[in-house]
């Protein structure tokens, strides 16, 4: 087939990878505690969600093995994914959140691949760390991260009602108009989020881009099963702190001296029929 | 399978959609650009209509896709007829007594339709090529020809739902539940098959997973079961309650004598046919219809398979006065035969039948062309270039 042909720019970003996965096995993130380094990860901060990447999925929800992503967990324990991380990126929050709730499984989501592969390094670094230099609450074993189109391929992951608590930090703000159905919170996409958070559940965005967070509040404001949080439920819940202070790009926003803007919601019990 | 050739001078042009409208007895037939009305009665055409003069004139983009009505649909008091077609004009029209149609309203709309439906009510609800479904009424084509432009902007179309892929069919429904409620069924190119309440379709009910293609028909067996086919290997049967597979039916090995060795399959037509308790599948590209058995117990077995003179495009159920099936054939290599009747023996066998009054159409109503106007496959285009799946060993489908 004709599609199989590589162009020059694929072979030529393909070598480039190569090169960057040998770099990284030389210095050997991941292994006994060595963080990754970052700038060996790095990768435009953009990606198409409307294109086939070469994901890779379960057909539904049950034949998802997560043994792989949560060894210390057992099968039979019963746990599911509860918190999830939308587009986790370096996973600044993800690792955060996992000392918070030790009897969650946390899951960080990011379709980039090289950020992806950073974070799972970083994930057995610091797993190894908890374990042999200073321990920590749950010891990381319940952090995860997985590569994935979040947009397209959340129901072949989880099943109604399946998590308390989501998380859309300093999404791409997608300034085009015509670009906006590309935006991770859309009134189309938050009646799928609803359907996975239970009801009483928790959705949390945060940006540094005040036209899309206003555009966010909006589309989640009218949204029928969506409560706001008022700013005073906001100060009580920790992880709006969490999502505030610890993710990398929440970070850098601070130390250039940025403004931060939140919305919360609560997920509404479902209307009678 | 009937080789490509092309007979020397005009045959008929072929019908890449056909519709039919009971009460009226009216066959509505999409044939390249024109859309044609015939009684199924007499065989008479009642009324023709083309948009190619339009094309030629003001739409570019058209001519790069064909010039093709891509589908109708037809209200439940069979009082309006609505088209799209390939420059992404939606027309309706009004349907009089005598099956003649006249046109109401025209309007482009932003993206490519992927399928449309008459609700109850009266109101249109069509999907597009981006995912979102919408849902439009008379007041809205009424308000978006005027000329007032304050209006127009009261009217912009928020979706009622949408998916983030190319939406495939839409099927709406008695919620299963509760019967005095509604559900909208939606199927996209990833595989999905989304159940929404209808018409608050912000509220998601359940998702059928198990599809490894993209998904191109979804189609009502009965209140509570759902058929859908695409890309891959299975039909599955779905209980609407639950979102659970009831059973998945190898249909390619059922047309593996009419696939050539590794021709991958696309259902285009999905014919539930209740009554017999059959379903009847089409496949794109292939010159015959497959039926399968519906057991009690919503199991699905092979049943027999009828070989058609060429591949079929479309294929429609007529309840009255007798089950039977029209296929819309392509024409372009069957030497002008457009149509062929399928109907059903005592015995349970499905059979050819002689129709003269289709044989009346295909001689006077239809366009004579050279050349086919449009493309006739195209459901095939959305397959993507890989398909991977995580399974674990434990909970591989079983489907024998």
């Amino acid at each position: 087939m004709s599609l199989e042909q590589k162009t020059p720019g694929q072979i030529q970003r393909e070598e480039e990878e190569n090169r960057k996965k040998m770099k990284r096995l030389a210095k050997g993130g991941g292994v006994e505690g060595r963080l990754p380094m970052k700038r060996l990860f790095r990768q435009r901060a953009h990606a198409n969600v409307l294109s086939d990447h070469e994901l890779e999925y379960p057909r539904s929800p049950a034949e998802m093995d997560w043994t792989p992503f949560y060894p210390d967990f057992s099968e039979n324990s019963g746990k599911k994914v509860e918190i999830v991380d939308i587009g986790c990126g370096y996973g600044g929050l993800t690792v955060a959140l996992g000392p918070h709730f030790p009897d969650s499984l946390v899951l960080g989501m990011e379709i980039r691949m090289q950020v992806t592969d950073y974070l799972k390094e970083k994930i057995q670094a610091i797993r190894y760390r908890a374990e042999h230099e200073e321990p920590v609450t749950g010891g990381y074993k319940n952090i995860s991260v997985l590569r994935m189109n979040c947009q397209k391929f959340l129901p072949n992951f989880f099943e109604k009602g399946q998590l308390t608590k989501m998380f859309f930090c300093f999404p791409d703000p997608h300034f085009k108009a015509r670009k906006h159905k590309n935006r991770i919170v859309t009134g189309t996409l938050a009646s799928e989020y609803a359907y996975f958070i239970q009801p009483h559940g928790r959705l949390y965005t945060i940006t540094d881009v005040e036209e899309l967070h206003l555009w966010m509040a909006e589309t989640l404001d009218k949204h029928p099963l969506f409560r706001r949080l008022s700013r005073d439920e906001e100060a009580k819940d920790i992880c709006v702190a969490l999502m505030t202070n610890e993710t990398e790009e929440g970070k850098k926003v601070a130390r250039n001296g940025g403004k931060k803007f939140t919305a919360c919601y609560e997920r509404l019990p479902d209307p009678a029929k | 399978m009937t080789e490509a050739s092309s007979k020397a001078g005009p045959f008929n042009h072929p019908c890449q959609f056909i519709s039919y409208l009971p009460e009226k007895q009216l066959l509505v037939c999409c044939s390249g650009p024109y859309l044609l009305g015939f009684s199924l009665a007499t065989g008479e055409k009642t009324f023709e209509f083309c948009y190619e003069d339009d094309l030629k004139q003001k739409n570019k983009e058209a001519a790069a896709y064909g010039q093709a009505f891509r589908q109708v649909a037809v209200s439940k008091d069979e009082s309006r007829l609505a088209a799209v077609s390939e420059d992404k004009c939606l027309r309706l029209w009004e349907v009089d007594e005598a099956a003649k149609v006249h046109l109401l309203y025209e309007k482009t709309i932003p993206k490519r339709c992927a399928d449309m439906k008459f609700h109850d009510s009266g109101d249109l609800i069509f999907g597009d090529k981006f995912g979102d479904v919408y849902r439009i009424n008379e007041e809205w084509f009424k308000s978006m020809s005027s000329e007032n432009q304050e209006e127009k902007k009261d009217l912009k179309l928020e979706p009622v739902m949408g998916h983030v892929s190319i939406l495939t069919q839409l099927c709406l429904t008695k919620d299963p539940h509760k019967a005095d409620q509604e559900i909208i069924v939606t199927s996209d190119r990833d595989e999905h098959i989304r159940i929404s309440r209808y018409p608050s379709a912000y509220i998601i009910d359940g998702f059928c997973m198990g599809h490894e293609d993209f998904v191109s028909r979804i189609s009502l067996y009965d209140s509570s079961t759902l058929i859908s086919g695409g890309g891959d290997n299975h039909v599955f049967l779905w209980d609407l309650k639950s979102c659970q597979c009831l059973d998945a039916f190898d249909v390619r090995s059922a047309f593996a004598n009419y696939l050539s060795f590794d021709k991958p399959m696309v259902i285009s037509s999905i014919i539930p046919i209740p009554l017999k308790n059959l379903i009847a599948f089409a496949c794109e590209g292939v010159a015959g219809l497959i039926f399968a058995a519906v057991s009690s117990e919503k199991r699905l077995t092979y049943h027999s398979a009828l070989p058609l003179a060429g591949p079929v495009l479309h294929a429609i159920l007529v309840e009255k006065p007798e089950e039977r099936i029209i296929a819309s054939l392509d024409s372009s290599v069957t030497f002008g035969l457009c149509f062929q009747e399928v109907g059903f023996t005592n015995e349970g066998s499905v059979q050819q039948l002689e129709n003269p009054i289709l044989d009346r159409i295909e001689k006077e109503g239809l366009i004579k062309t050279e050349t086919v106007f449009c493309p006739l496959a195209q459901l095939h285009t959305m397959r993507k270039n890989h398909s991977k799946f995580l399974k674990s060993e434990s909970t591989q489908h079983t489907k024998d």
